[in-house]
C-alpha cells in the first residue's frame, strides 16, 4: 500500500528521493522506536539478564561468580521446587479447563441476545475489574473457617462436615479455595471473548446447518466450535499463562505465603520468595528460566495444535 | 453514537491530566534539598514493622506530628508494614531503598547489622549499661558493636477466663499437663468455648516450649552453632502442642494457621477459655470487648517437664539505617521517641514495657503495669531466654521454617521426628557454619 | 420457550455469582465487628457504620490512592502513545520481518512476570529509579504495551487506507492526514487499550510490592497486602480499603465498557 500512496502523491508534489526513503523507512522506524525501546529495555534485556544470572551466584541480590549449572542442579534436587512445579501444572490444568468450560457456558447463555443479555454481559465482565488483591482478600474471608459464608452455605445445604471446616489448613483444600477465586477472576475476560467468537460464527454455514436439521449441540460441536478454533487456542494460551502466573491470590490467601508447610507453593510465589526473602537471585533466576521455558513449550504446543486442525 | 465515547474520553483526559499534575507536584515535593550534614531539617522515612495493636498507628502518627511541630522544617514520612515486614526490610536493604529510622524486631537487629545496613549506635555496648534493659542491649549487639536503640520489651503469659475457671473450681494451670486437663474441662463444661487458643501461624507463642521441655533451639559447639530441635525434648514439646489441636481438639481446626490476632479475636468474642498471649494481646482483647476485663485473669506461663516456664524475650529496637541521607534528623527523631515522656504513652497504650530503665521505673509505678491484670507479665519477665544471637538467624525466620515444621506436624504431612529433623538441617544451614 | 426457561435462570445465577463478592465486600465494610463475626451471616447490617471509611481517609489511604492513580494514569497515557504510533506503523507500512515483530509483541504478553522481576530490580537499582513513580511506570509498560499495540493495530487496519490517501491527495502531509482523518476514527481502540492498561497497572502487585519501598509512595495493592499484621486483624477495615481500591476501576470500566467490549470483540474475532 505504501507504493500506491506515494504513487498518487506524485500527482501533486513530486517527492524527492530522500522523501521517499523517509516515508518508507524513516517514518515507520520513528513510529516504532518507542515500542522497540520498551521491548528491548524492559523486556528483552531482562530476559537475557535473567538467563545470565541463573548461571551465577547471587546471594543477597548481588551478582557473584559464575557457577555453571549449580543453580539448576540445586532446584532440580529440591523436592519443594519439584512439588511446586507439579502443583502449578495441575493447578493450571484445573483452572484452564474450568475457566474455558464455564466461559463457554456463559457465552452460550448470553448468545441469546436480548436486552437482558446485554446488561448481564456488563455484569459478567465486572469481576475482571476487581483488583486481584482485593478479590483474594474477599475470598479468603468468604472461606474463613468460622465466619465464612462458604461454610455456612455448605452446612445449610446439608453438608454438616463443613461446620468450622478449615480450608487453609492443608494444601488441597487451600488450592480448591484459591482455584475458585482465580477462576472467578479469569472467567469474565475469556467469556466475553468467547461470546464475540460465537457471534462471529453466525452466518451462512450455521444457517445451512440449521436448515439441514442440526440440533443445538450438533450446531455447536460440528460448526461453531470448529470455526472458533483459532480463538479457542488463543484463549487457551491466555488462560494457561494467567494460571501459571497466579501470584496475588496465593500471596494474599495463604499464611505464611505458600503455606501451611509449603503445601501451596507455586512457581511464581516460590521464585519471588527465593529472590526477595531468601535473597538468592541466582536460584530464583534459574526458577524463572524454567517457568519461561515451560510456558514457551506450552504455547508452542497450542500453536501446533491450532495449525494441525486448519 | 459517539456520545458515550465522548464522556469516556473526557474521563480519560481528566485522569491523565490529573496524573500529570500529580507527577509534577509529587516530584517537587520529594526533591526537597537534602539537609546539610548535621542540620535537623528536611524529610525522613520512618517504618514501623508489624504493628502489634490497633492503638500503635494513631499513637505514632501523633508523635510524628508533635515532632514536626517541635522541629519546624522537618517532615516524618511514616509507613506501617504488615505481617511480612521482615521480607520488606530485606528487599529494601538489597535495593538500597531503606528508611532512615525503623522499629525492628529484636531478633532482626543482628541480621540487618550483619548485612551492613545499620548505623552503629555505640562502639562499646558497655556504655549503654544501666540506661536500657540488659537483655535488650544484648539483642542489638553484633561483634561487639551495638547497632540499635532498645525501644520496648514484651513477654507472653497465660490469659484465661477466670469466670469459667472459678465456675469449674479450677485454678490457673501451673504446668502444661494442667493446661491440658483444665482446658478439656472448660471446653466440656461450656459449649461454644474452645479450651485453648492454638496459634499455629506464629512461632513465638510455642517455640519456647522446647526450653520448657528441657531442650534447646541451638547450642554452641566449638565456636559453631548446632541445631538441637531434633532432640527428644524438642520433638516432645512440639508434639504436645500439636496434640492440643489435633488429638484433643481444644481449638478450632483453623487455629493451625492462626496468628496472634486470630486468637485474640476469638478470645474477645468469648470463644476461648485460655491462651498464651503477650501483654499487647491482652490490650487487643480488652480493646475489642472491654467487658472482658471482669471475666479474664492472667498468670505466669505453665512449666514443662524440664522444670522451667521460660519464654522468649520479645521486644523491638529503633535502628538508623546506613543508607539514610538525613542522619541528623533521624538521630534527633530517635532521641525524641526515646524521651521518657514520649515512650511511656506508647508502651502503655500498646501494652508493652519500655526498654529504658528510666521509663520502666515510671511504667512500673504509675503506668498500666501496676494494675493487677498485668502483674503476671512483670512476674514472667525474669524467666526469659533469647534465640541464638547470630546474624544469619533471619534466614530461619524469613523462610518460615519453624512454622512450616509445626504445621507439617499438625496436618499430618510429616511425622514429628521427620519434621524436626528437617527443621534442624534448615537451622544448621542458616546459622551453622559462620 | 424451553430455551428461555433455561437461559433466564442461568443468567440469574451468573449475575449472583459475579456480583456476590462485591456485595459482600461492601456489606462487611459497613458492619460493626459484632455483626461481622457471626456464624450465621448477616446479609443486611442492622447498625451500619461509616467509621471505617472516615478512619481510612484520615490515615495514609488518600496518599496511597493518589500514588496508585498517578502510576496507573501515567502508565495508561504512555502505553496509549507508544501503542498508537507503533500500531499505526504496523498496520500501514511494509516493515521487514513484520511477522516476527508481531509475534514478539504478542509473546510479551505470555512472559512470566518472575522473569522480569529480578533483573528489573537490578536495573532500577543501578539507575536510581527503585522506589520512584517513573521506575514503577516503566516496569508496568512491560506488561501493557504488547497487547495495547496489537489491539490498536487491528483498529487501524479496519480504517480504509483510501481515507488517508484522499486527504493526502488534497495536499495534506501524511502526518496531517493521519492526525485529522485517521486518529479520530481510532479513538474506540484507544479507549479499549487505555482501560486495559489502566486496570493492569492499577491492580499490579508483584512489581509494586518489590519496587515501591518508600513511605510516601506506597501504592494501594502494596498497602492492602500489608494490612494484615501478625498481632491484630481488622477484617472490616481491610474490606473498606478494598472497596476504595475497587471503586475507581469499576467506575472507569462502566464509563468505557461499551468501547471496551467493541475492542475485545474486534480483537477476539480477528484472533
Amino acid at each position: 500500500m505504501t507504493s500506491t500512496t506515494t504513487g498518487r502523491a506524485r500527482h501533486t508534489v513530486a517527492p524527492s528521493r530522500a522523501g521517499l526513503r523517509w516515508d518508507r523507512f524513516g517514518l515507520p522506524s520513528l513510529l516504532l522506536a518507542p515500542l522497540l525501546a520498551v521491548v528491548l529495555g524492559v523486556v528483552g534485556y531482562p530476559i537475557v539478564r535473567t538467563v545470565w544470572l541463573s548461571f551465577h551466584e547471587g546471594e543477597y541480590l548481588m551478582t557473584g561468580a559464575f557457577n555453571g549449572v549449580d543453580n539448576y542442579t540445586e532446584i532440580f534436587g529440591d523436592p519443594y521446587f519439584l512439588a511446586a512445579l507439579l502443583r502449578t501444572t495441575i493447578f493450571a490444568v484445573v483452572c484452564v479447563v474450568s475457566t474455558l468450560l464455564i466461559s463457554l457456558a456463559i457465552a452460550l447463555v448470553l448468545d441469546a441476545g436480548s436486552w437482558v443479555a446485554r446488561i448481564v454481559t456488563v455484569v459478567v465482565l465486572l469481576p475482571w475489574a476487581m483488583p486481584r488483591v482485593a478479590s483474594g482478600i474477599i475470598f479468603k474471608w468468604m472461606f474463613n473457617d468460622q465466619y465464612g459464608i462458604a461454610n455456612w452455605l455448605l452446612v445449610s445445604l446439608g453438608f454438616e462436615q463443613f461446620k468450622g471446616y478449615a480450608w487453609f489448613n492443608d494444601g488441597f483444600a487451600s488450592l480448591v479455595a484459591i482455584t475458585i477465586a482465580v477462576v472467578w477472576h479469569s472467567v469474565p475476560f475469556i467469556a466475553i471473548s468467547m461470546l464475540a467468537g460465537l457471534r462471529a460464527t453466525r452466518g451462512e454455514v450455521l444457517e445451512a446447518a440449521r436448515v439441514d436439521g442440526a440440533g443445538f449441540y450438533q450446531q455447536l460441536l460440528r460448526v461453531r466450535l470448529p470455526m472458533m478454533k483459532p480463538l479457542l487456542v488463543i484463549l487457551g494460551v491466555m488462560s494457561t499463562i494467567f494460571a501459571y502466573q497466579s501470584f496475588d491470590h496465593f500471596l494474599v490467601m495463604t499464611t505464611p505465603p505458600g503455606g501451611p508447610s509449603h503445601s501451596t507453593e507455586v512457581l511464581s510465589l516460590l521464585t519471588w520468595l527465593q529472590a526477595f526473602t531468601v535473597l538468592d537471585q541466582g536460584v530464583a533466576a534459574a526458577m524463572a528460566v524454567v517457568t519461561f521455558v515451560l510456558l514457551a513449550a506450552i504455547t508452542a504446543i497450542y500453536v501446533k495444535l491450532s495449525k494441525e486442525g486448519a | 453514537m459517539q456520545r458515550p465515547w465522548n464522556s469516556a474520553l473526557k474521563a480519560i483526559t481528566a485522569t491523565s491530566a490529573a496524573a500529570a499534575l500529580m507527577l509534577a507536584s509529587a516530584c517537587g515535593g520529594d526533591e526537597e534539598a537534602p539537609a546539610a550534614a548535621g542540620e535537623v531539617t528536611g524529610a525522613i522515612d520512618v517504618w514501623m514493622g508489624d504493628p502489634i495493636g490497633a492503638a500503635q498507628q494513631p499513637t505514632i502518627v501523633q508523635l510524628a506530628k508533635d515532632y514536626e511541630t517541635a522541629h519546624p522544617g522537618t517532615k516524618v514520612n511514616l509507613r506501617f508494614l504488615g505481617a511480612d515486614a521482615h521480607k520488606t526490610y530485606l528487599t529494601s536493604i538489597a535495593g538500597g531503598t531503606v528508611p532512615c529510622v525503623a522499629l525492628i524486631g529484636n531478633t532482626w537487629s543482628p541480621e540487618f547489622a550483619g548485612l551492613q545496613a545499620l548505623e552503629p549506635i555505640a562502639q562499646d555496648p558497655a556504655t549503654m549499661k544501666g540506661v536500657y534493659t540488659q537483655s535488650m542491649i544484648d539483642s542489638t549487639v553484633l561483634d561487639g558493636v551495638s547497632y540499635a536503640v532498645p525501644y520496648d520489651t514484651g513477654v507472653r503469659a497465660l490469659i484465661y477466663r477466670k469466670d469459667l475457671f472459678d465456675k469449674a473450681g479450677l485454678a490457673a494451670p501451673k504446668t502444661w499437663d494442667e493446661v491440658l486437663s483444665s482446658a478439656t474441662t472448660i471446653q466440656k463444661d461450656n459449649p461454644g468455648v474452645n479450651g485453648f487458643g492454638i496459634i499455629g501461624g506464629n512461632q513465638w507463642y510455642w517455640l519456647p516450649m522446647i526450653w520448657n521441655w528441657g531442650g534447646d533451639i541451638a547450642v554452641q559447639e566449638g565456636g559453631a552453632w548446632k541445631a538441637k530441635v531434633d532432640s527428644p525434648e524438642a520433638i516432645a514439646a512440639f508434639t504436645f502442642y500439636s496434640d492440643l489441636l489435633t488429638k484433643h481438639k481444644l481449638a478450632p481446626a483453623g487455629a493451625a494457621t492462626w496468628q496472634g490476632a486470630d486468637a485474640s479475636k476469638a478470645f474477645a468474642l468469648g470463644q476461648i477459655g485460655m491462651m498464651v498471649g503477650g501483654s499487647w494481646d491482652l490490650k487487643t482483647i480488652l480493646a475489642q470487648s472491654p467487658q472482658m476485663e471482669q471475666q479474664l485473669a492472667t498468670a505466669p506461663l505453665p512449666a514443662g517437664p524440664g522444670g522451667n516456664n521460660d519464654t522468649f524475650a520479645g521486644g523491638s529496637n529503633l535502628a538508623i539505617f546506613k543508607g539514610c541521607d538525613n542522619k541528623a534528623t533521624a538521630k534527633s527523631f530517635v532521641d525524641f521517641l526515646m524521651k521518657t515522656e514520649n515512650l511511656v504513652p506508647v508502651t502503655t497504650k500498646i501494652g508493652l514495657l519500655p526498654a529504658t530503665v528510666d521509663a520502666l521505673e515510671k511504667e512500673r509505678t504509675s503506668g498500666s503495669f501496676s494494675t493487677p491484670l498485668l502483674k503476671a507479665y512483670a512476674e514472667q519477665a525474669p524467666s526469659t531466654r533469647s534465640i541464638p544471637p547470630v546474624s544469619t538467624w533471619g534466614k530461619v525466620e524469613g523462610t518460615g521454617a519453624i512454622v512450616n515444621a509445626m504445621q507439617a506436624i499438625m496436618n499430618g504431612q510429616q511425622t514429628p521426628e521427620a519434621a524436626m529433623k528437617e527443621l534442624a538441617s534448615q537451622i544448621d544451614a542458616a546459622i551453622g557454619q559462620r | 420457550m424451553t430455551r428461555k426457561l433455561i437461559v433466564y435462570p442461568a443468567m440469574a445465577v451468573i449475575c449472583l455469582v459475579a456480583l456476590f463478592p462485591f456485595f459482600w465486600m461492601i456489606i462487611t465494610s459497613l458492619k460493626p465487628d459484632t455483626e461481622i463475626f457471626t456464624v450465621t451471616p448477616q446479609f443486611i447490617p442492622h447498625e451500619p457504620i461509616l467509621s471505617r471509611y472516615t478512619e481510612l481517609f484520615s490515615g495514609a489511604i488518600p496518599r496511597q490512592f493518589l500514588n496508585s492513580l498517578l502510576v496507573a494514569g501515567a502508565t495508561t497515557v504512555v502505553t496509549g502513545l507508544i501503542a498508537l504510533l507503533a500500531g499505526y506503523a504496523l498496520a500501514r507500512f511494509d516493515i521487514p520481518m513484520k511477522r516476527y515483530l508481531l509475534i514478539v509483541i504478542l509473546s510479551i504478553q505470555m512472559l512470566p512476570q518472575t522473569v522480569l522481576v529480578i533483573p528489573l530490580f537490578t536495573v532500577l537499582r543501578t539507575t536510581d529509579l527503585l522506589g520512584t513513580y517513573q521506575g514503577l511506570v516503566l516496569s508496568h509498560l512491560a506488561l501493557t504495551v504488547g497487547l495495547a499495540t496489537y489491539m490498536l493495530r487491528s483498529f487501524f487496519m479496519d480504517i480504509p487506507v483510501s481515507l488517508e490517501e484522499s486527504a493526502m491527495v488534497d495536499g495534506a502531509s501524511r502526518m496531517k492526514a493521519v492526525r485529522l482523518v485517521v486518529f479520530p476514527l481510532v479513538w474506540p481502540g484507544l479507549a479499549a487499550s487505555s482501560i486495559y492498561g489502566f486496570i493492569t497497572s492499577w491492580n499490579e502487585l508483584m512489581f509494586s510490592a518489590t519496587y515501591m519501598q518508600q513511605s510516601s509512595r506506597e501504592t494501594l495493592p502494596v498497602a492492602l497486602q500489608q494490612f494484615f499484621s501478625s498481632y491484630y486483624s481488622d477484617w472490616g477495615g481491610v474490606m473498606a480499603a478494598s472497596v476504595i481500591f475497587t471503586i475507581p476501576v469499576v467506575v472507569f470500566f462502566l464509563l468505557v465498557q461499551k468501547r471496551l467490549m467493541q475492542g475485545m470483540v474486534a480483537g477476539a474475532v480477528k484472533g
